[in-house]
């Protein structure tokens, strides 16, 4: 008697059990179309801010570079970056900036007042005859002497002028100061 | 006799998943390249210093004398000048400039108090209507982003399509 009550249960346990898996194996079956939509929405978005500006800038508590309401669009140019702590120039590090200066040691003549950074123009004279070797074998890419500064914000007068004196000294003469554009 | 295409065959969903995968490959890609924040440049001629060797271009000789139109900013306020004389405070053109009424534009508080110098320089671009050309000097311990928020008030004219001064020269030292 017993053992027919325990059939029963078992029985019963057993269609209880296949009636679950059953039902897991439906809810299993995942709206694929419903996540589709969020991912092709999210693509459509990045594909419309798909960045075209040839100079990369990797923002940062030491690199902050200040608002402008200008509308020019970034050239492809040397660029020359300077942070809070170094000076870079196309992103290969040329010196290390101390509280707003470069140490003496590094300007011409080793002298404070000296506008003159020699690592710096030693690496953008470099650049430049790079850039004039190309323009002999293809006219096409002429050299216009243009350089982007990559300043940081707090950056000062004097050393902007330093910077800018130099790569005039290696022939670069039209500047162009990268900034973050207000508004969109 | 052709086969009867059951009603159920036809409306059977299409394996998606290797578009998803695609997709999912995607997005990080497109991650990566994204710009959440947009750079532009301002256009700037080299300082009087930084001649260099090659100042490339010939200058063109202008029938009329420059105006030389100048900001200098210093710690105290920000002084315009034209043709080498300074205006003094109001923005009176041809009024003389006193010790007591330089800066032409002062400080408030901390700041710089850029919107007085707009004004002041629609009013010179009124009287001189040709003039594009801007020099910016600065003291040496000036912050760069004071420099581009002169520059930026300094292009911008009263409609936002017609610029003021957007040929930019920097110079170094102070009058």
């Amino acid at each position: 008697m017993s053992s027919a009550v325990e059939e029963k249960r078992k029985h019963q346990k057993a269609q209880k059990k296949a009636d679950r898996d059953a039902a897991l194996a439906k809810k299993a079956e995942l709206n694929m179309t419903s996540l589709m939509d969020i991912f092709v929405n999210v693509l459509i978005y990045l594909l419309m801010n798909y960045s075209t500006s040839p100079v990369d800038v990797p923002q940062s508590k030491e690199h902050t570079l200040p608002q402008s309401s200008t509308k020019l669009e970034v050239k492809h140019t040397t660029t020359i970056a300077v942070t809070k702590k170094i000076i870079m120039v196309n992103r290969k590090k040329v010196c290390d900036v101390v509280k707003n200066t470069v140490d003496p040691s590094l300007k011409k003549d080793k002298q404070a007042s000296s506008y003159l950074i020699t690592p710096l123009f030693k690496e953008l004279k470099e650049d430049v005859q790079k850039q004039k070797k190309i323009a002999k074998y293809n006219p096409s890419a002429a050299f216009k002497g243009e350089v982007t500064i990559v300043a940081d914000q707090d950056m000062s007068f004097r050393l902007l002028s330093e910077v800018m004196y130099t790569a005039g000294q290696a022939e670069f003469s039209k500047f162009k100061f990268a900034v973050v554009k207000k508004g969109g | 006799m052709g086969k009867k295409i059951r009603q159920e065959d036809a409306t059977e969903e299409i394996n998606i998943m290797p578009l998803m995968n695609i997709i999912m490959l995607l997005i990080p890609f497109l991650i990566m390249s994204t710009e959440f924040i947009k750079i532009g440049v301002i256009n700037v001629a080299a300082p009087k210093i930084g001649g260099g060797a090659s100042s490339s271009e010939p200058k063109k000789k202008d029938e009329k004398p420059p105006l030389n139109l100048t900001v200098s900013i210093t710690e105290k306020g920000l002084t315009i000048l034209t043709r080498g004389k300074k205006i003094p405070e109001g923005c009176d053109l041809k009024g003389e400039a006193t010790e007591a009424k330089l800066p032409t534009v002062k400080k408030i508080g901390d700041k710089h108090n850029l919107p007085v110098l707009k004004q002041c320089l629609q009013t010179i671009k009124e009287v001189f209507p040709d003039e594009r050309r801007i020099i910016i000097m600065a003291e040496p311990e000036i912050r760069y982003s004071i420099i581009i928020d002169v520059m930026d008030h300094s292009r911008e004219g009263k409609t936002a399509d017609k610029d003021m001064f957007p040929e930019v020269v920097l110079s170094a030292g102070v009058l």
